[in-house]
């Protein structure tokens, strides 16, 4: 801190000096009231909760006569979740499967769509884009319910078009070979319109005098989709693509509503685990081992892949 | 000529065809609403129309379904005030002051890394926290909860909202002598009044559509939509015209939204992504 | 290279009517400048050019070959954009050999004219940096390179040099001029800058909300415009124009107090004309002489080589050019003093009430 009362320090301050030292302290003040609420909540709610996870982790935690009763384990429950559980990797392997397969379709199909679009004009955009917009602001608790209704083995839509084109009803639900497929339709259905508003917004901002120099040096669309758009196209596909990765390793409600992750372990998803251990079995302190061990191995994926793509981008515009 | 034209046709084929496909399922669904319970399970497609469902839905002594209404409303409202008080302010300071970079970094950082990880991981911890004081299935456990939930984003879309803003002006409001705190209310306050009402609008939403949180933290008094909606689909017996009244009506928010401003969404949506 | 024909070209916006029908011939080897203010068409006209706009009416013929309704990347047209418009993605070689590349050129041949193109821009030692790392004026060159290497018929230029500074960009027009000698091409070039018309051009095409005004070199464009507009367009600072009647009297032809001396054709005498004057085309003397008329001065501006004199006479303000060297009047003048002017005999123009120019001779 400077010492002297009036002087001031960087930034905006810069331009202004002989400030009385009141108004510093009112400014501080201000930095204070502005940032304290943020912070307490982050702090109280989320990182305090993440120290309270790691420490359960270490115990057993039985409810006895209305009060919790703790017994130290150590690391049992990190044993356990690496040797004997299986439920809990089953939904490990189906939540990342689910995440390539899901995200992939959406990416192509919302892709597509936006390239279609943007070169061939639509009509009446407006609707368009609210119709859009209906999957990402409903309640994926409706959207569980929805499709729970139309896959309904005996009442539902799909099998329902299904029987008036004389075919047998399918057990999109209940079969543990197709269920996990219908998860992934479902999620198909719910994220490609955000994925294709997301790219379409990213194909508006590309440079017009750009497409149209590739326009006039190629000789077919796909040559300038395949040299000129995609790779233009990349950052925008990058951050999507990172967003929604990230994004369907948090999918709960449809599991949930749809198939509770059954039948047997196919639809099992992290959450879901999670999930049950906590609040169906009581397992406390078990649970709170499992989602340590989940928060961590997510978070090193988000930090890695920030991290990638930062130095990506700073690659790119490395000297200018 | 012509190949545009045709191409042209194609595009808006695809593109209406996924509206129909997004329209299709939503539209069958909500109009089991509107239909007897026998209708429903026949699949008759034309059918009398009947507002029964939702009277048993909201006026009858088995269903808390008004209540539920209520519930939701209520954390919704108190969750979206703290956050956007919050996240304003904050973002306001972050955005246009000199503060420390670590300080911002670590904020912006932490945020972003816990609106990606499964709310479910949390929630856990959120039980055991609020039980031990005695606290679960209050509406202050699940609105706070709710607040912290939806903070990193409203606190990236005011960001973008408040960069926005000139930076002539904050200096110049700063050259007439004002604090940080008079700039904020004089001058960055008002000028993000429109950011401020979308970040409202998504961030009610969010909190609306909240299942996992309301599921855990909720008790029978303080239900909220998603979790009665769920409820019914748990029953032995579905009811599925409830299921379905219910469903149309937790969607009046999402549609009057949609029809009342687009343009917020996608923008609020695109600084979460973009961010 | 390549003669292009251009037959009752026609171009809507919805319904409006932004270019009317119009026809130009383009020969090969000329340098031709599409010049006019801004929303005068010349964009748009070279956009349809490139295939970029489409043509609603009339025919594109390229050495006597119809080619309107082809795709942009089949014309053989090469064109240098406004921003330059280089692939942020690839570098410098990767951008010039691009449409060589699309179109399964040769390796050999590829490399062949990659370097030959890099001497002639003095890029060599550039390949390999991306658009990000270069200066606005190699930016500039990389553009103009992608479409030499290309060889292509017709040059097609959209106001290439309007993101330079100053300095720059004088310095670019000659080399630019100079490359199309060089080349032997036929180019198109687009500017609203009539300093670059005037410079580059071997004919100039004068636009206005679609219509041609004029098609000329620099010279008969400068000396003998077809119209105010023309007049008015080139030239720097503009013509002088004063409304104004006409009053024949045997051989003399006084227009609002200013006599006007040489050759004359049958002028009616009447009102509604425009004298048109460039501020050139006066004598100037310190007094009073035969057919002067005194001018009151508001301001001077002194550019090193010129003086120019803003002022008033009886029949309105006027512009004044003196010769800066070994003129009595240069010391001395400022605002508030008067000086005596006159028209000489070649350079003052009548323009009737339609804007058209009527004939001296």
């Amino acid at each position: 801190m400077p010492a002297a009362a009036g002087v001031t320090r960087g930034g905006i301050d810069a331009m202004i000096s002989n400030e009385p030292s009141y108004k510093e302290r009112r400014n501080k003040r201000w930095i204070a009231i502005s940032l304290l609420p943020a912070v307490a909540l982050f702090i109280v709610l989320t990182a305090f909760p993440v120290v309270n996870l790691l420490a359960l982790s270490f115990f057993h935690v039985e409810w006895r006569e209305a009060t919790s009763a703790f017994s130290f384990v150590g690391l049992d429950n990190y044993h356990r979740l690496f040797s004997t559980e299986k439920v809990f990797w089953d939904g490990v392997r189906n939540t990342a499967f689910f995440a390539v397969t899901a995200v992939s379709c959406q990416m192509v199909l919302g892709f597509s769509m936006a390239l279609a679009v943007r070169t061939a004009g639509s009509y009446g955009r407006a609707v368009l884009t609210g119709i859009f917009l209906l999957p990402i602001v409903v309640p994926p608790i409706v959207i569980g319910t929805m499709w729970r209704l139309i896959m309904g083995r005996e009442f539902g839509l799909a099998n329902m078009l299904l029987g008036l084109l004389g075919l047998g009803p399918v057990d999109w639900l209940g079969n543990p070979d197709i269920a996990l497929a219908s998860v992934i339709f479902v999620d198909i259905w719910h994220w490609t319109p955000f994925v294709f508003l997301l790219m379409l917004a990213g194909l508006e901002s590309l440079d017009g005098e750009v497409i149209e120099a590739a326009r006039m040096d190629t000789r077919s669309r796909w040559q300038q989709i395949r040299h000129v758009v995609l790779p233009m196209m990349m950052p925008t596909i990058v951050v999507t693509l990172m967003f929604r990765v990230i994004l369907s390793f948090k999918v709960f409600d449809e599991v949930y509503l749809l198939t509770s992750g059954g039948p047997g372990t196919a639809t099992e998803v992290v959450n879901f685990s999670i999930y049950r251990t906590f609040f169906r079995q009581d397992q406390v302190g078990y649970g709170s081992a499992m989602s340590i061990v989940t928060l961590f191995a997510i978070s090193v994926v988000i930090i890695l892949a920030r991290g990638f793509a930062q130095r990506r981008a700073a690659r790119r515009s490395a000297v200018s | 000529m012509t190949l545009r034209l045709g191409s042209r046709i194609l595009a808006n084929t695809v593109v209406w065809g996924y509206a129909l496909v997004i329209l299709g399922p939503t539209l069958w669904v909500l109009s089991n609403a509107f239909k007897f319970k026998i209708d429903i399970i026949t699949g008759a497609t034309i059918s009398p129309f009947t507002w029964i469902n939702f009277n048993e839905l909201l006026f009858s002594r088995q269903s808390d379904f008004l209540a539920n209404l209520l519930n939701s409303a209520v954390i919704g409202i108190a969750s979206t005030a703290i956050v956007i008080v919050v996240a304003t302010m904050a973002a306001f300071t972050l955005t246009c002051l000199d503060v420390r970079p670590w300080v911002r970094w670590a904020l912006l950082g932490w945020a972003l890394l816990f609106h990606m990880l499964p709310t479910l991981t949390f929630v856990g911890s959120w039980y055991l926290m609020f039980s031990s004081v005695g606290l679960h299935g209050t509406y202050f456990a699940v609105i706070m909860t709710h607040a912290v939930h939806n903070l990193p984003m409203a606190l990236f879309l005011m960001m973008s909202f408040v960069g926005a803003l000139p930076r002539e002006l904050i200096q110049a409001a700063r050259m007439d002598g004002c604090s940080y705190g008079q700039v904020f209310w004089r001058i960055a306050f008002p000028l993000v009044r429109g950011g401020m009402i979308a970040a409202t609008a998504l961030t009610f939403i969010f909190s609306w559509s909240d299942f996992a949180i309301s599921l855990t933290l909720t008790s029978r008094d303080t239900m909220t939509v998603p979790v009665a909606i769920a409820t019914f689909a748990q029953e032995y017996d579905i009811r599925y015209g409830e299921m379905a009244a219910g469903t149309l009506l937790s969607i009046v928010p999402a549609l009057l939204l949609i029809l009342l401003g687009q343009n917020f969404i996608v923008r609020g949506l695109l600084a979460g992504a973009v961010k | 290279m390549a003669d292009v024909t251009i037959q009752a070209f026609q171009k809507f916006y919805g319904s409006v009517e932004v270019i009317p029908p119009l026809d130009l011939e383009i020969r090969k080897g000329e340098f031709v400048v599409l010049v006019g203010p801004s929303g005068s068409g010349k964009s748009t006209l070279l956009r349809m050019i490139a295939g970029l706009e489409k043509i609603d009416g009339g025919k594109l013929s390229i050495d006597g070959e119809d080619i309107t309704g082809r795709d942009p990347g089949d014309r053989d047209m090469a064109m240098v954009f406004q921003s330059y418009a280089l692939y942020p993605h690839m570098t410098v070689a990767e951008n010039m050999t691009f449409a060589l590349r699309m179109r399964g050129t040769g390796d050999a041949v590829i490399r062949e004219r990659l370097a030959e193109a890099l001497r002639m821009l003095s890029l060599e030692g550039y390949e390999n940096r991306k658009p990000a790392q270069l200066s606005g004026g190699q930016r500039q060159r990389v553009a103009m390179g992608r479409a030499i290497v290309r060889q292509p018929r017709v040059f097609l230029f959209d106001e290439p040099l309007s993101n330079l500074d100053a300095k720059l960009r004088a310095r670019t027009r000659l080399e630019l001029r100079e490359l199309h000698d060089r080349l032997g091409a036929t180019s198109i070039f687009v500017t609203h800058d009539q300093i670059e018309a005037m410079t580059m051009a071997d004919r100039i095409v004068l636009l206005d909300h679609g219509r041609i005004q004029q098609i000329g070199s620099p010279r008969e464009i400068y000396e003998e415009p077809h119209n105010r507009f023309v007049a008015s367009f080139i030239g720097s600072p503009e013509i002088n124009l004063l409304e104004g009647s006409l009053h024949v009297d045997g051989d003399t032809m006084l227009f609002n107090g200013l006599t006007l001396p040489g050759r004359k054709a049958e002028m009616p005498t009447g009102s509604e004309y425009t004298l048109g004057i460039r501020p050139e085309a006066f004598d100037v003397a310190p007094e009073r002489l035969a057919g002067t008329v005194p001018l009151a001065i508001r301001a001077v501006e002194y550019t090193g080589s010129d003086v120019f004199v803003f002022g008033t006479i009886d029949a309105g303000p006027l512009t004044v050019k003196l010769p800066a060297e070994g003129h009595a009047l240069r010391d001395g003048i400022g605002a508030g003093a008067i000086i005596h002017v006159r028209p000489t005999a070649e350079g003052w123009h009548l323009f009737d009430r339609s804007g058209l120019r009527v004939a001296k001779t």
